[in-house]
C-alpha cells in the first residue's frame, strides 16, 4: 500500500510542479520596456494617426499640400495662382461624404462638376494609396480634440 | 490449480495507481485539447458573426471549423494564423477586435495570402495555434516574433532589398541613415558598399586647414557643426593631439600658386552675389538653408586657409580626385572675391582656438607615429579614403545577418530593458560605449527616431536566403566613364553628381540624361547650359550656372542631341491650326494653367510652359502626356487618361508657345 501511496503522492507533485510553474511564468510582472517600439509608439502619440492615416498625410504632402496646404486649410504655396482657390478642408469636408472625396482624388475636381483645377489620380496612384489619402482627408476634416495627456503605463501587448 | 505466491497484493496496488494516474493523464490531455485556445477562439468568433453580419450573409459565409493553415510549398513554411485571425480578408470585420479584425490596408491585395502566407511579413511561430506560442510581441532573446507596429517593417526588408521601399517609410529612412552615416566604412552591410561613403582625402589636409581648428573638430565635431557628419570618437587628449601632428603633417599636393593673388583687393560683397549666381546653395547648407551635397559652409571661415581655398576652386580635383564638386570656370577675381566672402563673412562663434601660433608638432616623429597610429586604430581610413592604406580591413564587425543575430543576457550590462534584438541594436546606436566598454564605434547625433529606424534597417539584414523570385534587388547599374571632348566636360562639370545615365550618377536631379536630346530641342541646350534659368519658378535645387563656354555648350549638346536619344520619341511632327486651336482649348478645360505658367499667369507646380516651342521636342511631350508616370514614377503630372488625338492636339497646341521677346530665356 505504500509504494502507491508513493506513486501517487508523486504524481501529484509532478503535477503541482508543472501546474505551478506554469502559473508562476503567467504571474511575472510587467516586462521591461522595449524602447524601439515605445520610440515610435510615442511618435504615433505626438501624431495622432493609424498607420493608413500616417501613409495618407505623406501622400497629401506630396499630392495635394502644394495647393492645399500642409494642413489643408487651403493655404499651400500655389493656391494663390487659383482661381476659385482651394476650400479649407477643416470646413468644406463635413459636407460631402468620403466617396465624393474618393471621385475627386480619381477623376479630379471636374468629375464631380466643380472647376478643373485639382486633376484626376486615379489612373497612378494605386487603390491602396487612395484608401490612405481619404482616411486621412477624415482626419482633416474633423475638428481635433486637445491632445490626451499620455498615459504613464505602457500600453497592454 | 495456485499460482505462485508473489506479492498479490502489492502489485495489485502499484497497478491499480498507475492505471488511475494513466486514466487522470489521458483525461487531462483530452480535456485540454477540447478547451484549446483555438476552439474557444473559433467558438468567439461565431457568436461574434452573428452579431456583425445578417442572416442572409451568414448563410453565405463559410463554416468555421478546425484548424486552418497556409502552406508555402517553395519555403516549406505553414501558417495556422488564419486559425485565429478568422477575419482576416472579410471587409465585414473592418471594426472588430484582434484576433477577428480585418486585414488594414491594400496588403492583402499586394501580398495575396496564398503566396506569402503572414509570417513572411509579420514574423511568429507559423505553425503554433496559441496566442503565446506564435509568439506575439517582443519575447526575451526570442529571434521570431511577430513585429507589431512600425517594427513590421524590417520583416518588408527581408525580400525588398533595395534602398527605398515605398511602402515601409521608418525602414527607407533607416536605410538612407545607414547609408549617410558611413556605416558601410567600418561594417561590410549588404546593400551598402564602402564606396558611397565620402570623406575628404586626406593626404593633403596639411595645407588646408586653419591652425588649431582640427583639434577642436577632433574632440567634438558638433562644436564646429551641430549637423556635421562626421561623427564624435570621443577620443582622449593625447590621441587628439597625435592625430593633429599626423594630419598637420599631410602635404603631398601643394595648393595652386596664389602668390600673385591680391587679397588687399578683394570684394566679399561682389563674392557673396557671385555664390548666389552660381547657385552653390545647391549642394552647400549655410545657416540652415541649402543642399547636402557638399560640406555645410555656415562657418568655413573658421576652418580652412585661404590659399587652399582658392586652389580649392580653381582646380577642386587637385586634392580631391573624386569630388562632387564641379570646376567652374570662375577668374581669378572672381575666385579671390568668392574665398573672402567665405573666409571673412562665413565665420562662426569663436572657438579661441583661431589665430593660434603655426603649428610644428608634425615636426616631433614620435608624435606623428602616435598619430598614425591613432588613424588607424579608429579606422578614419574607412571614411577618409588614404593613400597606402587601401588594404586595411574594416575595422568593425560583419553585420551580414544582423538581423538574426542572438543576443546574450550578459551584453545588456544590467540596462532596463527588454532583452531583445531590437532593444540591443537601439543601445548600441544610440549609445555605442554604454553596451561595450571602450568600444572604438563612435557616438553619433542619431535623434531617437532615427536610432529606430536604423534599428528597421539592420533587422531587414536575414541570413537565411529567401529564393531569388522572392527578392527584390534594387538593379545596380554600370559606371558610365564617357571619353573624349564630351567625357572631359562630364568631368569637369561633374554632371554625374546630380543626373544619372543609365542609372549611374546622382539623385539630385529628378532629369536622367539617358533621352535628354529627344527630349531638348538642340538650341535651347546650348543657351540652357550657359545660363541655366529656372523652368520651375519654385524648386531650390537648381542646376548651377557653370559659367561654361559657349564652345562647351556646344560640344556638351551635340553630344547630347545625337547620343542620348530615344528612337521612340522621334518622329514627323506636323504644325496644324486646327489641331492648335483643339489643344489650346483642352489646355484650357483640364485646367492645366493651374500648375504650369503661359505668358504671364499660371501655377507654380510644373515648368513654365510660355517658350515650349522652342524648348521641348513634340516627340517626348507626346510621350509624356501619354503616361507620365511611367517616365517618372509619383510625378505630379496627372495622367487624364487622353485619347491619341487629344495628345496630339495639345502638343500641336504647345509647340506653338514661344515667348514674344527672342532675347529672353525660359
Amino acid at each position: 500500500m505504500t509504494a502507491a501511496i508513493r506513486a501517487t503522492s508523486a504524481l501529484v507533485i509532478l503535477a503541482g510542479v508543472l501546474i505551478g510553474g506554469t502559473a508562476c511564468r503567467r504571474a511575472r510582472g510587467e516586462p521591461p520596456a522595449d524602447p524601439v517600439t515605445e520610440v515610435f509608439q510615442r511618435h504615433d502619440q505626438e501624431e495622432g494617426l493609424t498607420r493608413v492615416q500616417t501613409d495618407g498625410k505623406r501622400l497629401f504632402a506630396h499630392y495635394c499640400a502644394t495647393c492645399h496646404g500642409e494642413a489643408g486649410e487651403g493655404d499651400g504655396q500655389n493656391a494663390y495662382n487659383l482661381d476659385p482657390q482651394p476650400p479649407n478642408f477643416r470646413e468644406s469636408l463635413k459636407e460631402h461624404e468620403p466617396s465624393y472625396w474618393r471621385q475627386i482624388i480619381e477623376g479630379g475636381s471636374a468629375a464631380v462638376g466643380r472647376s478643373p483645377q485639382c486633376p484626376p489620380r486615379g489612373r497612378t496612384v494605386a487603390a491602396g494609396d487612395i484608401d490612405a489619402l481619404v482616411a486621412y482627408l477624415e482626419v482633416l476634416g474633423t475638428p481635433r480634440p486637445p491632445t490626451p495627456p499620455a498615459p504613464s503605463a505602457p500600453p497592454a501587448r | 490449480m495456485r499460482a505462485p505466491q508473489v506479492a498479490p497484493t502489492r502489485m495489485h496496488a502499484v497497478f491499480a495507481a498507475l492505471g488511475v494516474a494513466f486514466l487522470a493523464i489521458f483525461a487531462w490531455v483530452f480535456f485540454q485539447e477540447y478547451l484549446a485556445e483555438w476552439r474557444t477562439t473559433q467558438a468567439q468568433f461565431r457568436r461574434f458573426e452573428r452579431e456583425v453580419k445578417d442572416p442572409h450573409a451568414l448563410s453565405l459565409a463559410p463554416p468555421v471549423g478546425g484548424i486552418r493553415q497556409i502552406w508555402l510549398t517553395d519555403l516549406d513554411r505553414v501558417d495556422r494564423c488564419t486559425t485565429c485571425h478568422l477575419g482576416v480578408d472579410d471587409p465585414s470585420f473592418a471594426d472588430a477586435p484582434q484576433p477577428f479584425a480585418t486585414h488594414p490596408g491594400a496588403w492583402m491585395r499586394t501580398h495575396p495570402p496564398d503566396r506569402y502566407g503572414c509570417t513572411i511579413c509579420h514574423g511568429g511561430q507559423g505553425e503554433a495555434t496559441t496566442y503565446r506560442d506564435a509568439a506575439h510581441g517582443e519575447i526575451p532573446y526570442w529571434p521570431e516574433p511577430v513585429r507589431a507596429g512600425q517594427l513590421i517593417e524590417a520583416n518588408c526588408g527581408s525580400c525588398h532589398r533595395q534602398r527605398v521601399v515605398p511602402q515601409a517609410f521608418w525602414l527607407t529612412s533607416g536605410r538612407e541613415h545607414i547609408a549617410r552615416a558611413g556605416c558601410a566604412a567600418c561594417h561590410d552591410i549588404p546593400g551598402f558598399s564602402r564606396e558611397e561613403v565620402r570623406a575628404p582625402r586626406l593626404e593633403s589636409v596639411g595645407y588646408k586647414l586653419q591652425p588649431g581648428w582640427i583639434d577642436g573638430w577632433l574632440a567634438n565635431p558638433r562644436d564646429y557643426l551641430a549637423q556635421a557628419r562626421m561623427p564624435n570618437f570621443r577620443l582622449p587628449p593625447d590621441e587628439i593631439a597625435g592625430l593633429s601632428a599626423f594630419l598637420a603633417a599631410q602635404r603631398a599636393v601643394a595648393p595652386l600658386d596664389s602668390s600673385a593673388v591680391n587679397w588687399e583687393t578683394a570684394d566679399g560683397s561682389r563674392g557673396r552675389i557671385l555664390f548666389g549666381e552660381a547657385r552653390c546653395v545647391t549642394c552647400h547648407m549655410i545657416d540652415g538653408r541649402g543642399g547636402t551635397l557638399g560640406p555645410d559652409l555656415s562657418a568655413v571661415g573658421n576652418k580652412v586657409r585661404r590659399e587652399w581655398l582658392f586652389s580649392f576652386l580653381k582646380d577642386p580635383t587637385r586634392d580631391q580626385p573624386d569630388t562632387l564638386m564641379l570646376r567652374y570656370r570662375f577668374t581669378d577675381d572672381e575666385i579671390r572675391d568668392l574665398v573672402a566672402y567665405l573666409t571673412e563673412e562665413l565665420v562662426g562663434v569663436d572657438t579661441g582656438r583661431s589665430g593660434a601660433a603655426p603649428d610644428v608638432r608634425y615636426q616631433n616623429p614620435a608624435l606623428l607615429e602616435q598619430g598614425r597610429e591613432a588613424f588607424i586604430r579608429h579606422g578614419c581610413y574607412g571614411c577618409h579614403r588614404f593613400a597606402g592604406m587601401e588594404d586595411l580591413p574594416k575595422i568593425g564587425p560583419s553585420l551580414v545577418g544582423s538581423g538574426d543575430r542572438a543576443v546574450e543576457p550578459e551584453e545588456f550590462q544590467g540596462e532596463a530593458v527588454n532583452p531583445t534584438l531590437p532593444s540591443y541594436l537601439f543601445l548600441k546606436v544610440r549609445e555605442p560605449d554604454k553596451l561595450t566598454e571602450q568600444s572604438r564605434m563612435p557616438t553619433y547625433a542619431f535623434t531617437e527616431l532615427d536610432a529606430a529606424s536604423i534599428v528597421l534597417g539592420l533587422l531587414s539584414i536575414r541570413k537565411g536566403d529567401l529564393a531569388a523570385s522572392r527578392v527584390t534587388n534594387a538593379p545596380r547599374p554600370e559606371p558610365y566613364e564617357p571619353q573624349g571632348a564630351f567625357g572631359a566636360l562630364v568631368n569637369r562639370y561633374r554632371c554625374l553628381s546630380c543626373h544619372q545615365v543609365r542609372g549611374f550618377g546622382g539623385t539630385l536631379s529628378t532629369v536622367p540624361l539617358d533621352r535628354i536630346g529627344s527630349q531638348l530641342q538642340h538650341a535651347y541646350l546650348v543657351s540652357y547650359l550657359q545660363n541655366p534659368g529656372a523652368v520651375r519658378v519654385d524648386i531650390e535645387e537648381r542646376m548651377p550656372n557653370f559659367k561654361m563656354t559657349a564652345e562647351e555648350a556646344r560640344t556638351l549638346a551635340e553630344y547630347f542631341s545625337t547620343v542620348f536619344i530615344d528612337d521612340a520619341l522621334e518622329g514627323p511632327f506636323q504644325v496644324d491650326a486646327d489641331a492648335a486651336r483643339r489643344g489650346e482649348r483642352l489646355f484650357a478645360s483640364l485646367g492645366c494653367r493651374s500648375c504650369h505658367i503661359v505668358g504671364t499667369s499660371g501655377g507654380y507646380i510644373g515648368p513654365d510652359l510660355s517658350d515650349t516651342g522652342r524648348r521641348l521636342k513634340p516627340g517626348w511631350i507626346d510621350a509624356w502626356l501619354s503616361a507620365p508616370d511611367t517616365w517618372k514614377p509619383g510625378t505630379l503630372q496627372p495622367d487624364y487618361g487622353l485619347k491619341t488625338e487629344e495628345v496630339r492636339d495639345l502638343v500641336t497646341y504647345l509647340m506653338t508657345l514661344t515667348t514674344a521677346s527672342a532675347g529672353r530665356n525660359p
